[in-house]
């Protein structure tokens, strides 16, 4: 029997108690009790409507089906700005009437500890995977310029064809390896795996294994026998970077494997069947190669069947600060930063630099000027470009048209005195002149 | 017409965004920094499907669903539905999600699942990096939505799309 005496020697262990019956209607509650309900009440899914959907659960206990029920750490708004955590358990009342007795609790305390550590343990787990995802994750993509979206269309048309082979063209940095993962990610094979290897980076002699794989004997070292990486891409993607480093004697192979599709490992005799989807990239001229006798015609021939050609970042005007926002979010993750943008100073430099190292170089540029740095807004002395001038010599070319020479002397001179706000010994240092022969320049464009 | 009282739970692996799209839905509002959620804190909203049958949705969200405790299974019961959620910026998360699907669908076999791929704001979604995530929701046969909580996208959408469901 529960009497209001019974209520108030929980009260004096802090405890909220209440008594319902089977529909979970208030039979009896103490005040501890009462103070824990969302809202005074006679009914238990409103005191607290965790119990929602409980309805069978209290039947059974109220009936001793089952004998308890309990739901930890229940958050309620504190007093202050705090949270309250509460422990609420049910239990079978033996009585005549079919009862379910209810207990209230205060874990604040705990629950607090608990939160600071989970928190931190959460915040560590997530910075983890944070700096394992790539830093230019996505990047090749990303833009409005009609070039950008062209190559966003080709790149999801290639990725439906099945194992077409498709050529990368375009300069260091522009993110071929990134598209090539792309074609791999929108294709049927997605699930298949990805495998990538760059020709440039592995000595020759190392090359054809690495790739073919060999058999336990094969040579000297080989005491078991290997996968190659051919192998390893089957019914998935093969991506060969800079393929123009390829050794002849290994264009051959390559060559004879896209044309029958099998390969032998090193030291076997057993030819196997292969299937992947086979992209090789370049930042060199192939045709030119062919021409030089570098690279096999044939072969060219077989890996060219779709080209796709990656724009320059200098030529991809706005979208540049559309990527180097993509790169600030990014670098805001990994660095737990909060950067907001750009000032007006450094989205003109940003859009002036002609960007000879392309996307890598733009991710590396914001990643440098985020690392130390905790500024809502990222400014133009922030951003520390590779070439100190805004245009680097290999990418100045004479325009079609022709231009004279005295001509681009004159705008230099004017650009570096305006640079210097006038002062002639520092703009003749800015163009490596002496004092005196930047003054004779001057007389003689009467300047 | 009476309101129906329904017990909605939101799951998913810590981080992902499940407090920030109750907070969304019910508070229209959004925190940047992350504070992570202990127990169970319980929001209330009325919704209304299509059909206008209003049902008053008690919004479980709920901390540690990466183990399978007697706590947490007493956290997933009763529940009518529950929506599903995964960060686009981590595909692990989905994978996680996978497991955890599976153990509520242990408690509560005929809840109503909706899958929202979270944090839409931080990915191009024109270049396709949802793929993945509406691929599993479709071999899962389940109706999704790329959210943001931070801009409002499609939040009130798949709540809206769960009540349709119960
Ligand atoms: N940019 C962005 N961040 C989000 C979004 N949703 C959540 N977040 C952030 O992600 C972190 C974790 O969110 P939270 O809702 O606490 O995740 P939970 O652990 O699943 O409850 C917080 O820092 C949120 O600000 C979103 O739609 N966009
Ligand atoms: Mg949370």
């Amino acid at each position: 029997m529960i009497t209001k005496s019974t209520g108030y020697l929980f009260e004096l262990r802090d405890t909220g108690l209440a008594l319902f019956d089977e529909n979970g209607t208030l039979l009896f509650s103490n005040n501890i009790f009462r103070r824990y309900c969302r809202q005074p009440s006679s009914l238990l899914n409103e005191c607290f409507p965790e119990t929602v959907g409980l309805e069978e659960i209290i039947r059974k206990i109220a009936r001793g089906h089952q004998k308890t029920f309990y739901i930890e750490n229940i958050n309620r708004p504190g007093k202050k700005k705090d949270a309250v955590y509460l422990n609420l358990s049910l239990h079978h009342f033996a009585s005549s009437a079919a009862q379910v007795v209810c207990f209230v609790w205060e874990v604040t305390s705990e629950a607090i500890l608990k939160q600071r550590f989970v928190q931190k343990e959460n915040e560590i787990s997530l910075l983890k995977t944070r700096l394992a995802a790539k830093s230019s994750e996505g990047s090749a993509l990303i833009g409005h310029s009609k070039k950008v979206e062209t190559l966003r269309t080709t790149v999801v048309q290639i990725a439906q064809i099945p194992n077409i082979n498709i050529l990368l063209r375009g300069e260091s940095g522009t993110g071929k390896n990134l598209i090539a993962r792309e074609i791999h990610t929108l294709s049927s094979n997605a699930r298949k795996p990805f495998i990538e290897i760059n020709c440039a980076a592995i000595p020759e002699h190392l090359l054809e294994s690495e790739l073919f794989g060999y058999e336990k004997g094969a040579f000297t070292n080989a005491a078991a026998s290997k996968k190659g990486l051919l192998e390893e891409a089957h019914e998935g993607t093969l991506f060969l970077d800079e393929i123009a480093e390829l050794p002849l004697a290994l264009q051959a192979k390559l060559l004879h494997i896209i044309e029958s599709r099998r390969f032998r490992r090193l030291g076997s005799n057993r030819e196997q069947q292969v299937e992947f989807r086979l992209i090789t990239a370049s930042n060199k001229n192939l045709q030119q190669l062919v021409s030089e006798k570098k690279f096999r015609e044939d072969l060219l021939f077989r890996l060219n069947v779709v080209q796709i050609e990656l724009p320059p970042l200098r030529s991809l005007e706005e979208d540049i600060l559309l990527l180097a926002e993509h790169f600030m979010h990014l670098f805001n993750l990994r660095f737990n930063k909060k950067a907001e943008g750009f000032t007006k100073d450094a989205r003109q430099a940003l859009l002036e630099y002609s960007w000879p190292g392309n996307v890598r170089e733009l991710s590396n540029l914001i990643e440098r000027a985020m690392i130390f740095n905790n500024a809502k807004y990222i400014k133009k002395d922030d951003l520390v470009f590779q070439s100190g001038t805004t245009s680097d010599a290999k990418t100045w070319s004479v325009p079609d048209g022709g231009i004279k020479l005295e001509e681009v002397e004159q705008k230099l001179l004017l650009s570096a005195l305006s640079k210097t706000n006038g002062n002639k010994a520092r703009a003749a240092q800015l163009l490596g002149l002496t004092r005196d022969t930047l003054r004779y320049r001057l007389e003689k464009y009467k300047l | 017409m009476a309101v129906i009282k329904k017990k909605i739970c939101l799951l998913g692996s810590f981080g992902v965004g499940k407090t920030s799209l109750i907070r969304r839905f019910v508070l229209n509002s959004f925190e940047e920094s992350y504070l992570t959620t202990i127990g169970v804190n319980i929001s209330r909203k009325r919704v209304s499907d299509s059909n206008e049958t209003e049902y008053d949705f008690l919004i479980w969200d709920i901390e540690g669903h990466e183990k399978f405790s007697q706590a947490i299974q007493n956290y997933y019961a009763g529940s009518a539905g529950a929506i599903l959620t995964a960060d686009l910026t981590r595909p692990d998360s989905l994978t996680h999600l996978s497991s955890i699907l599976t153990r509520f669908k242990t408690i509560n076999p005929e809840a109503s699942l909706v899958f929202c791929a979270t944090k839409s704001d931080l990915v191009d979604v024109s270049a396709g990096v949802q793929k993945t995530y509406t691929d599993w929701a479709k071999d899962n046969k389940l109706p999704y939505f790329i959210t943001s909580a931070k801009e409002n996208n499609n939040v009130e959408e798949s709540f809206i799309a769960l009540a349709g469901l119960l």
